[in-house]
């Protein structure tokens, strides 16, 4: 019962963060997923043993700590995916932006632009 | 192609990049010396993020200056300047730094093999590159780039591939413009315009040096940057060659 608490609370507080704008809702998805897990996890014996067994392990609540690994694993690649996504538009723009100022002080169009003297 | 009648009858086929990130002190004396070497030439600054912005009554008039509103740094600086170059029809871009240590007078030996269409990239080989340059991890980490970028590019690449004194014509540029050029692009550059097959031609030149600072390299820093050329390498080694 106080792990699904634990769960419902976490999943409201997801849910509070992406209604306030906080968190983009895109990026709430990894999260959502974790928290599937981890109510699977901590509702289902049998998932838990049924983990520890395909990978080996004699005690099966510390497969527990390698599914908490593999989700923070998975978080954390998100996460570098999201700002590796970020920098290159970060680039774009910059590039575009001063593209724009050197327009304005170059006082004439880019020849392409122009439509003039095309061969 | 496009042409550009309005450039014909200027002369402005080269563009003088300049980056420039709160070095301000020699950009006056940068942009008179351009302006007496290269008369056809249009200056280029760009400046970085720098601190404090560049005042623009330190150039010329007909001088271009833009600002980044935050340090992207050199590879965003460059395509910024490609970017630039390509549009309006430049025929040949020269990189110099903006600390005055590159020589104004060898300017036009980079641009004379451009402009017979012997080479496709010309770089200024520093013959005492000690000056200014300090730490023996700076030296270690850049003869590795060095080393790594002969070997993939079968000797083609100069033997000083961290020089930010360089001329290129449109074709490298037009490469390097389907490229992502990360800070200190210097190897990059060449590494990639190298395994293009591109003519690359070194030029010596007598590095002047620096006012004040110098250049360290801490072993975090360097690191980054081994790992950083690594991967760059890997890159343009499994990738497909890029064909001008």
């Amino acid at each position: 019962m106080i792990p699904l608490l634990i769960i419902l609370l976490l999943a409201a507080l997801l849910l509070l963060l992406i209604r306030r704008g906080l968190l983009e809702v895109d990026l709430s998805l990894p999260w959502f997923l974790a928290l599937l897990i981890l109510a699977a996890a901590s509702l289902n014996r049998q998932f838990v043993e049924g983990i520890a067994a395909f990978f080996g392990i004699l005690y099966a609540p510390i497969a527990i700590i390698l599914i908490v690994v593999f989700i923070l694993l998975g978080l954390i690649a998100t996460l570098a995916l999201a700002v590796s996504r970020l920098r290159q538009r970060q680039v774009a723009l910059t590039r575009h932006l001063a593209q724009h100022d050197l327009r304005r002080v170059e006082n004439r169009p880019a020849p392409d632009e122009s439509g003039k003297n095309t061969i | 192609m496009a042409v550009d009648a309005d450039r014909g009858e200027q002369g402005h086929d080269v563009l003088v990049f300049v980056p420039s990130l709160n070095d301000v002190d020699r950009l006056g004396e940068i942009s008179q010396a351009v302006a007496a070497a290269l008369p056809l030439a249009r200056l280029l600054v760009v400046d970085d993020g720098s601190t404090v912005p560049i005042d623009r009554r330190i150039l010329g008039v007909d001088d271009l200056l833009v600002r980044l509103p935050t340090n992207m740094g050199l590879g965003v600086a460059t395509h910024v300047a490609i970017d630039h170059a390509l549009a309006y029809g430049y025929q040949i871009m020269v990189r110099i730094d903006a600390d005055g240590q590159h020589p104004m007078d060898a300017i036009l030996e980079l641009l004379e093999p451009l402009r017979a269409d012997r080479e496709d990239v010309v770089s200024g080989e520093r013959l005492n590159p000690g000056a200014g340059n300090g730490g023996l991890m700076a030296g270690l980490v850049k003869g590795y780039f060095t080393l790594v970028s002969r070997l993939l590019t079968a000797g083609r690449s100069p033997a000083d591939v961290n020089t930010g004194f360089m001329a290129m014509n449109r074709t490298a540029m037009s490469i390097l413009n389907g490229t992502n050029l990360y800070r200190f692009p210097e190897p990059q550059i060449f590494l990639t315009l190298g395994r293009a097959g591109l003519r690359l031609a070194a030029h010596p030149i007598h590095q002047q040096p620096r006012r004040h600072g110098k250049t360290t390299l801490g072993w975090f820093q360097a690191m980054r940057l081994l790992y950083r050329f690594n991967v760059i390498a890997l890159n343009e080694t499994l990738g497909r060659r890029r064909r001008p």
